[in-house]
């Protein structure tokens, strides 16, 4: 069974303070890391005063005034954080907090944590089941992270992965039609026999699991939508450095060059808020006609997800 | 891969092709070390171990790769010996 289109409207962002990467500390001690960051594109990263639930805050009011639905509107938020696993600084009363402040008196929250960097395409799949399964209006669905400010050698992925950004972004799903892309395809992949694997315990088990996780779950997304990667105007990945970008790209069967690399410099990292910051520029930068697709990959722990989006 | 063929030769070819130029003079022996010799980082070593499937025809799955730690091209040798017969 073809599973109902659904749309994608709103897509909003917020970012810290935009700081060069020699503000890093521990960077600072370890110019071989530096050195191969800047080689690989990294330049800046955004460190936010805000918690997680004050970033989505701004970032979802901006989503609700550009598409213009009223905060009562609101049946569910999707709300997806890796931080959580930090209590002093994310808690259920903050999540809380973001309803009241946004005015979302119908809206009951829902939180995603597990896929980490892949959170975005897999909240954008949990609420577009909400809006297919139990005709929900309007979800909106808001991804928030931020690196605990007393440790902030954490802001590194080392050795020189890349940087992490403090970020939120939102958007808000509903039925197909009604926002600025529908959503085709989606899928959710995870690899259970990953379990105990990481770049220290393994690099290459970890690494080569990691590529064919994000291969097969790309695949999966298009070969459902028989769409051949050459039809996708833009890669959208999360946003590690350019070289990791255009090698995903060219695994999971794109020419590099559909990869949107712009803001790697930017910002580097953003955790899984980044895919749809990247796919909020790429289309403002690049101004979409209705029909085009795009091809949204995160890739978490262990955990990947693919959405493709067709401009309406 | 037969298993009377010396596979080193292959393995160095499918290393060059993902080391930096300053490396394709180097020579790159059985007991050569990947990080500590050949300066690899995770992005070379990933597309090194791409262009051994592509070349050995061989599926890496994250499975396999616990078999045996690769740290050298000896420990690819093994690794490749280890899966012959389904090597072609």
């Amino acid at each position: 069974m073809i599973p109902a289109p659904v749309a994608v409207s709103g897509l909003a962002y917020e970012i810290g303070d935009l700081k060069p990467l020699e503000s890093i500390e521990a960077l600072r001690r370890s110019e071989r890391s530096l050195i191969s960051l800047r080689d690989k594109g990294v330049r800046r990263y955004a460190e936010s005063e805000l918690g997680p639930a004050a970033m989505a805050a701004r970032a979802a009011r901006r989503t609700l005034g550009i598409t213009g639905v009223a905060p009562r509107d609101i049946d569910a938020v999707i709300y997806a954080s890796t931080s959580f696993w930090e209590k002093r600084f994310t808690t259920e009363r903050e999540i809380s907090w973001l309803l009241f402040e946004l005015g979302l008196e119908n809206a009951h929250p829902v939180g995603v944590f597990l896929p980490g960097c892949a959170n975005a395409s897999i909240s954008i799949r949990m609420a577009a089941n909400l809006v297919r399964a139990e005709g929900y209006r309007h979800v909106l669905v808001a991804t928030a992270d931020k690196v605990a400010p007393e440790h902030p050698e954490k802001r590194v992925m080392w050795p020189d992965v890349s940087v992490l950004s403090d970020s939120a972004a939102s958007c808000l799903v509903g039925a197909a039609g009604t926002g600025s892309f529908d959503v085709l395809r989606m899928a959710h992949r995870s690899s259970p026999a990953m379990w105990d694997l990481d770049a220290d315990s393994n690099l290459a088990a970890f690494l080569m699991g990691t590529v064919k996780g994000a291969r097969r779950t790309a695949h999966a997304v298009l070969s459902a939508a028989e769409v051949e990667p050459a039809a996708i105007r833009r890669l959208i990945t999360n946003n590690y450095n350019e070289p990791v970008m255009r090698m995903m790209a060219r695994q999971c069967g794109f020419a590099e060059e559909q990869a949107f690399l712009d803001n790697v410099p930017r910002f580097a990292h953003g955790y899984a808020a980044d895919t749809l910051i990247n796919l909020a520029d790429c289309t403002a930068h690049e101004p979409a006609a209705p029909g085009d697709l795009y091809f949204l990959l995160g890739t978490g722990h262990k955990n990947w997800g693919a959405a493709l989006l067709r401009k309406t | 891969m037969s298993k009377t063929d010396d596979p080193i030769p292959r393995v160095v070819a499918s290393l060059k092709k993902v080391l930096p130029a300053r490396f394709h003079d180097v020579s790159i022996l059985r007991e050569t070390r990947f990080q500590e010799d050949l300066s690899m980082d995770s992005l070379n070593f990933l597309e090194f171990l791409v262009a051994l499937e592509e070349e050995f025809r061989v599926d890496l799955t994250a499975d396999v790769l616990r078999v045996q730690s690769l740290r050298s091209v000896d420990d690819v040798v093994k690794l490749l010996d280890q899966l012959g017969a389904e090597a072609r």
